[in-house]
């Protein structure tokens, strides 16, 4: 697995431009870079916004929790004052028993909304304001009452509940937070027990807690101990089902701040226990206010990021295009060498390094094309000189032949068949070294071929007839020099020789064919065998001592090795009948 | 080419981050939910008191939603409460909703006909009416039958039980004295529909509206009957307290208040609305009105 994407990779990579390399490299380390700065400092600055959002929720709890906790030792306070200083040590039948608890009623009113004390059975000894209890009331089933007499030495704070004791005017209810606190008092000289009774509005306690908000999706409930609401700005959409809290999950926590979800929502609670009473304040902090990321945030986070990696992509390219530059030019200039163009410039520029390099690859080029035009030159001499060479192979006892004809000429007086010989003799030596050319044009190698001829004629005593059949537009073209002759030498040597007087015939034909030139030479001898017609492809039949000295295989090669491999000589032959021995060359024009 | 190809990316990244742009710190694509106040006009009846409870849970929504909620008061005439005139000239202050309380019901078209497309909700009735009107009610059938339970626990067979409405023209009134006949008269007791106080003597009676309740309870003579009232009024609770009712049924009038703004809202944002929300009924005894139903009896402002 491990190695198949090593290979993927490796392959992957080996069809990336340099450019693109760089490209990629700087931008996933700039976007790295980026990635984890900007983790890092959001992290932080979240934490930071948690952290100051935790501290003001914190203090504005420690604030209420103040006023809460003041108010509620308030009412404790009267409590004692009404258990210790009226109640303690005063017959409740003494007239001024009342009047004591009517003026520190008066004295607290806006804090207060009854005072009542009932004796042990649950009868009412004092109360205040004045008001009509109400019929069939029985406080002594009543939880308050009864953890008074249970705990005597604690007060007692009740849930909130309706004040139910009394006869309200106009059907109207209030209500109330009880405070409970068990007393001795004096009945006719009698001490016995009772339950003072304290009702705290509600709405004063609502009044303090709702006044303090950290704004909106913030608000601050109060529960007792065990989770049970005493405040809540929603607390009867709450009792009606229509609302929820999560209270009883934040009475198992201790007073502190913690983050949690509730209902699919994010939260922040801070819970502060109020003294005395158990009761503990919660405030909670809802969903975005304590995000930073709101649908809109997180996009214009996104706008900033996507906007920064295409300055950074830019700015990459920018860098990896001036980086790599040079390189390319580099490249361009070596392809372009490569495919033969020595003139194309490798570019010096880009750093040290880079114009180092450039240096070096035009100097190497240079020197390359130098040995390169060496190599040529070395090599166009050397087929020069195989040219010469095979060129040179014409046999002395060719001279010798004709001479020795001339001679014969001579000594029989045949003047003008001597003049004639030497005449032809002399034509052919001309062409044949053409002041040192190697190429000739055909009119010209026609006219050697027939010298030849002319020569082979008197020396075979006419027993073979020659004919030249030439097209004018062939004649213009050049060809190799001698390559005709040793043809023609072939048709006599192998062909007409043997004939019976008169009766052979050599056909010399020129002639153009598409883009290429054709020579033929053509007899109506003995024809080829098959072994030697192989033999002589191959090379293996020298050219006779006597003759030119020059082979069909000598002319192939030149063919060849002057107009390419495509170039040469075919050889048709059939026996009794006679061979034709075409030769193919490009057609080019004569300049000479 | 290729530079070519590269300038469609950096120009198509550029287009993203316009659109981008225009989604995060702009409203044209996308709306930041704002914290809108909403107008919200509540008719209710002169002599109102007796749905102070609707009021509180109006009160509680109006805080949650951020409405401001103004109260209009229609006028009792000869011919009863002119909740079209009251309706009309609201409108004319152009509240952004219209809330009725303690209409008879099915009359919201009043706003409709008049060319004013303002949503209505209204407080108790059967059924709604118009397009753009929605109702919050209770199942009265049902609290007919929650009324019978009470009865059945009280009488014996062949007793009769008086039902006594002063509004034997509303649909409510009607559906609630159905529910009650049908339970009683399957487990034989005789019923008889009256409209007069007077023939609401020593018999059990069933008061099927609060006025007539509180009409009965003023009586001097009201201790001597059995009466089980279906409504609420904090009166009538007190007179339970106080045993001269034997049970009330009602719904959940602060909670149908809540309701009634939160559909208002709904409205006004062009949510999808129920057009009747029947609202379960509760059976209290004397000995439950400091209990279990003490909330719903005694709602906390």
């Amino acid at each position: 697995m491990g190695k198949t994407l090593l290979a993927k990779w490796q392959k992957f990579y080996a069809r990336l431009r340099l450019r693109s390399v760089i490209w990629l490299a700087f931008s996933i380390t700039a976007l790295a870079g980026v990635v984890l700065m900007g983790a890092s400092f959001y992290s932080r600055f979240t934490g930071r916004l948690d952290t100051v959002s935790a501290e003001q929720s914190q203090a504005l709890l420690e604030q209420v929790s103040h006023t809460l906790t003041a108010s509620l030792r308030n009412m404790m306070k009267i409590s004692d004052t009404l258990c210790y200083s009226v109640v303690k040590g005063k017959d409740i039948q003494e007239e001024s028993f009342q009047e004591s608890f009517r003026l520190l009623y008066d004295s607290n009113k806006n804090d207060i909304e009854n005072i009542v004390l009932f004796g042990k059975d649950g009868e009412v000894l004092a109360q205040t304001p004045a008001a009509t209890l109400k019929e069939g009331v029985e406080v002594t089933g009543e939880e308050w009452f009864q953890k008074a007499l249970e705990k005597p030495e604690n007060m007692h704070f009740s849930k909130p509940h309706v004040q139910r004791l009394f006869v309200h005017r106009n059907h109207s209810y209030s209500w109330v937070i009880s405070l409970t606190q068990a007393v001795q008092i004096t009945r006719g000289g009698q001490q016995e027990d009772g339950v003072l009774l304290l009702d705290i509005p509600y709405e004063a306690v609502a009044q303090m807690i709702s006044t303090a908000s950290l704004g909106k999706g913030s608000y601050i409930y109060l529960m007792d101990s065990q989770g049970g609401l005493v405040y809540h700005p929603n607390h009867q959409l709450i009792l009606d089902g229509l609302y929820q809290e999560n209270n009883q999950q934040a009475a198992e926590y201790r007073d502190g701040v913690y983050t949690g979800s509730f209902q699919g929502e994010k939260r922040m609670l801070t819970v502060k226990t109020i003294g005395y009473t158990g009761w503990r304040l919660v405030s909670v902090t809802e969903g975005e206010n304590i995000s930073l990321l709101s649908l809109k945030g997180f996009l214009s986070l996104l706008a900033i990021a996507l906007l920064f990696i295409i300055a950074m992509g830019m700015i990459n390219a920018f860098i990896s295009e001036k980086a790599t530059e040079p390189i390319s030019s580099m490249e361009l200039a070596l392809k372009e060498i490569e495919s033969g163009n020595f003139d194309a410039v490798i570019p010096e520029k880009g750093c040290y390094e880079l114009r180092h390099l450039g240096r070096s690859l035009r100097n190497m080029t240079v020197e390359i094309h130098r040995l390169m035009e060496q190599e040529e030159r070395e090599h166009e001499i050397q087929r020069k000189n195989e040219l010469n060479t095979l060129q040179s192979q014409i046999n002395p006892h060719f001279l010798y032949n004709s001479l020795d004809i001339v001679i014969w000429m001579v000594q029989n007086e045949e003047k003008e068949e001597a003049v004639q010989a030497l005449t032809a003799l002399a034509r052919f030596f001309r062409i044949g070294l053409s002041g040192g050319r190697n190429i000739i044009s055909v009119r010209e190698e026609l006219e050697h071929v027939k010298s030849y001829l002319t020569i082979q004629k008197m020396r075979h005593k006419n027993r073979f007839q020659y004919h030249f059949q030439v097209d004018k537009p062939a004649e213009e073209m050049a060809t190799l020099k001698l390559i005709l002759q040793p043809l023609v030498e072939n048709a006599i040597a192998y062909g007409v020789q043997y004939q019976d007087d008169g009766d052979g015939e050599i056909w010399v034909r020129a002639y153009l064919e598409g883009e290429d030139l054709i020579l033929q030479v053509e007899d109506n001898g003995l024809g080829i065998p098959p072994d030697r017609l192989e033999a002589l492809r191959r090379g293996e039949i020298l050219p006779s001592r006597k003759g030119s000295g020059i082979g069909v295989k000598n002319v192939n090669e030149r063919i060849s090795l002057y107009f390419g491999p495509e170039y040469g000589l075919q050889i048709d032959t059939e026996l009794d009948e006679g061979t034709v021995v075409t030769l193919r060359q490009p057609a080019r024009k004569y300049e000479g | 080419m290729k530079k070519h190809r590269e300038r469609i990316w950096i120009l198509a990244g550029l287009i993203l981050v316009g659109i981008l742009f225009l989604l995060s710190s702009t409203d044209l694509i996308l709306k930041e939910e704002q914290r809108e106040i909403y107008t919200v006009a509540v008719i209710l009846p002169e002599d109102g008191d007796a749905l102070a409870n609707y009021r509180r849970g109006i009160d509680q929504a109006a805080s949650m939603e951020n409405v401001d909620i103004y109260y209009e008061t229609v006028y009792k005439t000869k011919a009863g409460y002119d909740y079209e005139a009251a309706a009309l000239q609201t409108a004319e202050d152009n509240p952004e909703a219209v809330i009725l309380l303690g209409a008879d019901g099915g009359r919201e078209g009043w706003l409709d006909r008049a060319g004013r497309n303002i949503p209505v909700v209204s407080l108790g009735g059967v059924q709604a009416y118009g397009q753009n009107s929605c109702r919050i009610t209770a199942d009265y059938r049902n609290q007919g039958e929650l009324l019978a339970q009470s009865i059945l626990e009280d009488s014996q067979p062949g007793e009769r039980v008086i039902i006594y409405s002063r509004k034997w023209n509303e649909e409510g009134v009607l559906e609630c004295a159905e529910g009650l006949e049908s339970v009683l008269k399957i487990q034989g007791r005789e019923t008889l529909r009256v409209a007069d106080p007077g023939m609401v003597q020593g018999d059990k009676a069933a008061v099927l509206d609060v006025e007539a309740m509180s009409g009965l309870l003023q009586q001097e003579d009201a201790a001597e009957r059995q009466l089980y009232g279906v409504g609420y009024t904090s009166e009538a609770v007190d007179a339970m307290t106080e045993g001269r009712i034997q049970a009330l049924v009602l719904a959940n009038e602060y909670d149908m208040g809540y309701l009634a703004v939160k559909s208002a809202v709904q409205m006004i944002d062009g949510k999808a609305r129920r057009p009747v929300q029947k609202l379960e009924s509760i059976r209290v005894r004397p000995q439950d009105v400091y209990g279990q139903y003490e909330a719903v009896l005694f709602p906390i402002s």
